[in-house]
This record gives structure tokens, C-alpha cells and sequence, in this order.
């Protein structure tokens, strides 16, 4: 008798500014591809991944939801995820107070959850501007960082499965 | 823009809520009142910055600043010379959409609560006119869709003619409680809704039943409306303006309507679900074929209203709206914000507005949306918003 073990499912978030690649990061970890086309999400788009973390069988439901150039995101979008990747713009550090902004309201409303931070589009090395100083609010909260592109698929996979591992554990 | 002559169809929106009129709450006025008060500060704080001297210190008085002495009027004079965007209202009251033709008609779509500030515009525009003809469209019978009826002063004028015209069960919704048509109602719903009925309704009512009306009494016994008949597929003449009916999909009978004057399209759609889900489903094909004539009917079409209610994730049951619980909404009606867009780019519509608005969808949220949609669209000659209330366009 063959024994199918539990799926267990989990909700994670996507958030950041408009524009850092949330959707890439997920059509790039969901279906390995990249469109260079920028396509505003409107609202949240929810995916799933199916995978293995630890030899645990887990379903990811990954919604992606719309940035706000003023760091808004409506909470409601955020409840029920056990986690969540927040979203910089390597190339745009006016794009990190907007992500701290949504860390902010995040604690605020519903609680302190398991973050990785993503540094995208590291593929552009020429254009990138963080700075550690820049990161360094980011860094106090004891986030890990992985850096990452959509185009190439570089660390797309680790920042997801950092995450994942920190809800399995 | 009520200077201007109006060379087309211009385009009044007094009611956007689907569902129930909504009022702002304390925190979404609030936050009106926190976005203003940034704009504007930063108005001010980047005017007094252009004073300073190369050294960075402002040296100036408050008079110098002002243009005169700290006063009320001085204040206000000085806040007027920044652009400072007005909070956006996206709903308040429910559907009622007013067009102004440049052949002098006066065509209304719906009567909900948003009939009420039409009619009292109507009768402002009217004065002592002789001649005071409105042109009513009504969609389906739905309260959200009727309830401003009674409220609305152009039917409390006995110089007015208003011709009414909808699928039989949107004139019977009116003629229940009020009687316009068939001059009674019956004693058990007499003062039931509203105490008004036509006996203290001195403007003049009449039918014009689209599709196919009963010639008897209807099925519950009452009298017959009295209507004059129009065709489904035939386009309603007023002036110029022609006004096709195309049957959508929703719960109740109900009518979009293309409005096409001097090569000029404006479509109306409110209250309409392309349907998700299970295609084996009895109500899927009768929903695909109406989303078909309405892409038939919107394509190349200048303005677009259309009902985009929900999201996809809140249509499916993943996600609540406001505080409301997540539960699935399929069969209630309502199209989705993803399909509105879809349908808009593929028809190449050059101004969508996405209306019929969850009531429990707070203004915050109304806003991020409405921002997302402003940024898929920025660089392009079509635009893709949320219907506000008190807006005005010109075709």
C-alpha cells in the first residue's frame, strides 16, 4: 500500500515598489521564463509552485500583489500569508523605502512574519545603486538578503527556498 | 466644461456603487484630509525652498510670503495657487449616468441613488423650457438600479415627459410601487417602499418596453404597462443619437446599451458577468455569448462603462474584499477588473471606466487600484480608470 504524504500549503506574498519584478520573479520560479514587457499588476495575481523542501512536499500559493508608489498595499492582501519576499530594485535604491514602508505596515497590521528581502535585477551590474547603508534597516531586522534576476533566473530559486525553509522549519 | 458647446455627446456620472450607496468612513476621511495636507505641504515647503539664497537660508517675511498680511482670505489665496489634486470620489451613489447631445437631448442611463443630483441638474438646465423631454435607459430591475426614482424632481414636475425604456421587468420594477404606468398599485404594496405613487407624480410617464412585452396581465395578476413595444435588435432614435440594446449576462433580464451619435460610440454595461469556472456549467455558454455581443458592440468604441466589480482572486473565493469574508462570487453577476481590461485592450477602446463598485472595497484600496490602472496605461492613447462620481467627459 503505497502512502501519498500531506501537501501542506502556504500562502507567501510578494510585495515592493512598483516595478522591481515581483511578477518576473514568479513567472521566472512558476514557468522559467522572462518577458522583458513591463505589465503593471492591477490588484494580485495568485500562482502556484509545487516542490520539496526537506523532503516535505509543500504547496506554494504565491500572490503577487500590486506595488504603490507610496508603500500601500491593502492588508487584507497580506492576510493569511505565512511569509512574505520583499521586493528591491537593485538598480533603484529610491525603491527600498517603499519595501520598508510595507515591512512597517505589515508588523503594524498583522504581525511580524518571515521575510526574505530580494535585491532584483542583478543582471544589471552596471546600473546598480544599493548601498549597504542604504540596506541597513533591512539588515537590523535580521532579514536575509539574496540577490537575484528575473531575466537570468539567478537566484530566483534560493530566494524562494529561503523562505520556504524558514516556513517549514 | 458646462461653458463649452457640447460638439458630440457629453457625459455626466453621478453613481458608480454597485450594489448600495456607500458613505466615507472617519479613517477614509481622514485620509482624504492626510493626502491633501501632504500635497499641499509639499506645495508650500517647495515654494519657500525657491527662496532661498545660494548660502540655503530662506530670508523672508511671512507678508513677502503670503502677498499680504496673515489673514483667512490671505491663506486662501496663497493654497489657491497650488494645483493640489482633489480626493477622488469613486462611489457615493449608485448607478446613474446622464448624456447631454449636441442636438439638445437628454438621455439618463439608470436610476439609482445617483438619479436624484441628475434630476436636480436636469431641472436646473431646464429653467422655464417649454419643451422638457428625458430620454431614461434603464438596464434591469435591481434596486441599486431603480431606487432614485422616487427621489428625483423631474418626476414632480408636471411640465416633464419622461420616456422610459427597458426590458418589461425593469418597467415593472418602477410601476410596482408607484404606478406610473398603470395608474394603481396594487394595496399590498401601496406606501410598502415609499409613499410616494403617481397620484403625487405629476410629470408624464411613458413605456417603451425592449424585447417582447406581455400584452395581458403579467403573470401575478397585474394589469398590462401599456407600453409601446421596440424591437431588441433595432436601434432607439432620439435625434441624432442612436441607442442599440444588447442583452447581457446577470441573475435578472438585462440591457447594455451602445449609444453611436455623429460617429461618436459610447457603450454602456453595467451589471454583466463573464463567467469562470466549470464550462459544463448551464449558466457558462449563455454568459460567453453575451461577453460576445458586447466585444461586438464595444469594439472601436470611444468610452466604455463597464461593470468590473471584483477582482479575480475575490470572483474565485481566495480573497475577501474590505473586510468581507472570501467567499466564491460566481453567479452573482459581475464581470472581473482582470476580464474588464482584457476585453478593453482587445477591442481597442480608447477610454474604459471600470464601475459597479463593491461597496466593502474601501477608498484606499479603490486608489491603489485605480493608481495600478494609471501606470498600465501611462504612454498609451487609451486610458483605463476607475468611474468616479462628478466626473464629466466630451466625445
Amino acid at each position: 500500500m503505497t502512502h501519498n504524504p500531506v501537501v501542506i500549503q502556504k500562502k507567501i506574498a510578494l510585495v515592493g515598489a512598483p516595478g522591481v519584478g515581483k511578477t518576473s520573479l514568479v513567472r521566472r520560479f512558476v514557468e522559467s521564463l522572462f518577458d522583458d514587457r513591463y505589465l503593471t499588476t492591477i490588484g494580485v495575481k495568485v500562482d502556484k509552485k509545487d516542490m520539496h523542501v526537506g523532503g516535505v512536499p509543500l504547496r506554494l500559493m504565491l500572490w503577487d500583489i500590486a506595488g504603490a508608489e507610496d508603500g500601500f498595499i491593502p492588508s487584507s492582501y497580506i492576510r493569511g500569508a505565512a511569509g512574505y519576499l520583499l521586493v528591491i530594485d537593485g538598480t533603484r535604491p529610491e525603491s527600498v523605502q517603499p519595501a520598508l514602508d510595507i515591512v512597517a505596515q505589515i508588523d503594524r497590521d498583522i504581525g511580524v512574519l518571515p521575510a526574505v528581502a530580494v535585491l532584483n535585477k542583478c543582471d544589471l551590474a552596471d546600473a546598480w545603486g544599493l548601498s549597504s547603508s542604504g540596506l541597513a534597516p533591512i539588515d537590523a531586522r535580521g532579514t536575509a538578503v539574496v540577490r537575484t534576476s528575473a531575466k537570468t533566473g539567478e537566484g530566483v530559486e534560493d530566494a524562494f527556498l529561503a523562505l520556504a525553509s524558514r516556513l517549514t522549519t | 466644461m458646462a461653458d463649452r458647446p457640447i460638439t458630440n455627446l457629453r457625459v455626466h456620472v453621478y453613481g458608480t456603487q454597485g450594489s448600495g450607496s456607500i458613505f466615507p468612513s472617519r479613517s477614509e476621511r481622514l485620509a482624504f484630509q492626510r493626502r491633501s495636507d501632504r500635497d499641499l505641504l509639499l506645495h508650500v515647503f517647495e515654494d519657500i525652498a525657491r527662496r532661498a539664497g545660494p548660502d540655503g537660508q530662506i530670508s523672508a517675511t511671512v507678508e513677502e510670503l503670503l502677498g499680504g498680511p496673515l489673514t483667512p482670505r490671505t491663506i486662501a489665496t496663497y493654497a489657491d495657487r497650488f494645483d493640489v489634486p482633489e480626493p477622488r470620489v469613486y462611489g457615493g451613489w449608485t448607478t446613474c449616468v446622464r448624456i447631454e447631445t449636441a442636438d439638445d437631448y437628454d438621455i439618463v442611463l439608470d436610476c439609482g441613488s445617483g438619479f436624484r443630483n441628475c434630476a436636480r441638474d436636469l431641472q436646473t438646465k431646464w429653467g422655464s423650457r417649454q419643451e422638457r423631454h428625458l430620454y431614461l435607459f434603464g438596464s434591469h430591475s435591481h434596486l441599486d438600479h431603480t431606487e432614485g426614482f422616487d427621489q428625483a424632481a423631474v418626476c414632480f414636475d408636471p411640465r416633464n415627459h419622461l420616456h422610459i425604456h427597458g426590458n418589461e421587468q425593469f418597467l415593472r420594477a418602477l410601476d410596482y410601487h408607484l404606478g406610473i404606468f398603470t395608474r394603481q398599485v396594487a394595496s399590498s404594496a401601496q406606501g410598502v417602499q415609499t409613499p410616494i405613487f403617481f397620484g403625487v407624480m405629476p410629470a408624464t410617464f411613458h413605456a417603451c418596453a425592449i424585447g417582447t412585452p406581455t400584452t395581458g396581465p403579467d403573470p401575478d395578476g397585474r394589469p398590462p404597462l401599456g407600453a409601446r413595444a421596440h424591437d431588441l435588435s433595432a436601434p432607439v432614435q432620439v435625434g441624432e443619437t442612436s441607442i442599440t440594446p444588447f442583452e447581457v449576462f446577470h441573475p435578472a433580464p438585462c440591457l447594455a446599451y451602445r449609444i453611436e451619435h455623429r460617429g461618436r460610440v459610447m457603450v454602456f454595461c453595467t451589471d454583466h458577468e463573464l463567467r469562470h469556472g466549470d464550462p459544463s456549467h448551464p449558466d457558462w455558454q449563455a454568459s460567453r455569448e453575451a461577453e460576445a455581443r458586447l466585444i461586438a458592440h464595444a469594439t472601436g468604441a470611444d468610452l466604455l462603462y463597464r461593470d468590473g466589480q471584483y477582482l479575480r482572486s475575490e470572483y474565485d473565493g481566495m480573497q475577501g474584499i474590505g473586510t468581507s469574508g472570501a467567499i466564491p462570487r460566481a453567479g452573482w453577476g459581475h464581470s472581473c477588473i482582470e476580464d474588464v481590461i482584457d476585453m478593453s485592450v482587445a477591442c481597442g477602446v480608447r477610454h474604459t471606466l471600470i464601475g459597479h463598485h463593491d461597496p466593502n472595497r474601501e477608498w484606499s484600496e479603490r486608489n491603489w487600484l485605480d493608481e495600478s490602472l494609471a501606470r498600465r496605461t501611462a504612454g498609451s492613447d487609451r486610458s483605463i480608470e476607475l468611474a468616479r462620481a462628478e466626473t464629466v467627459f466630451d466625445l
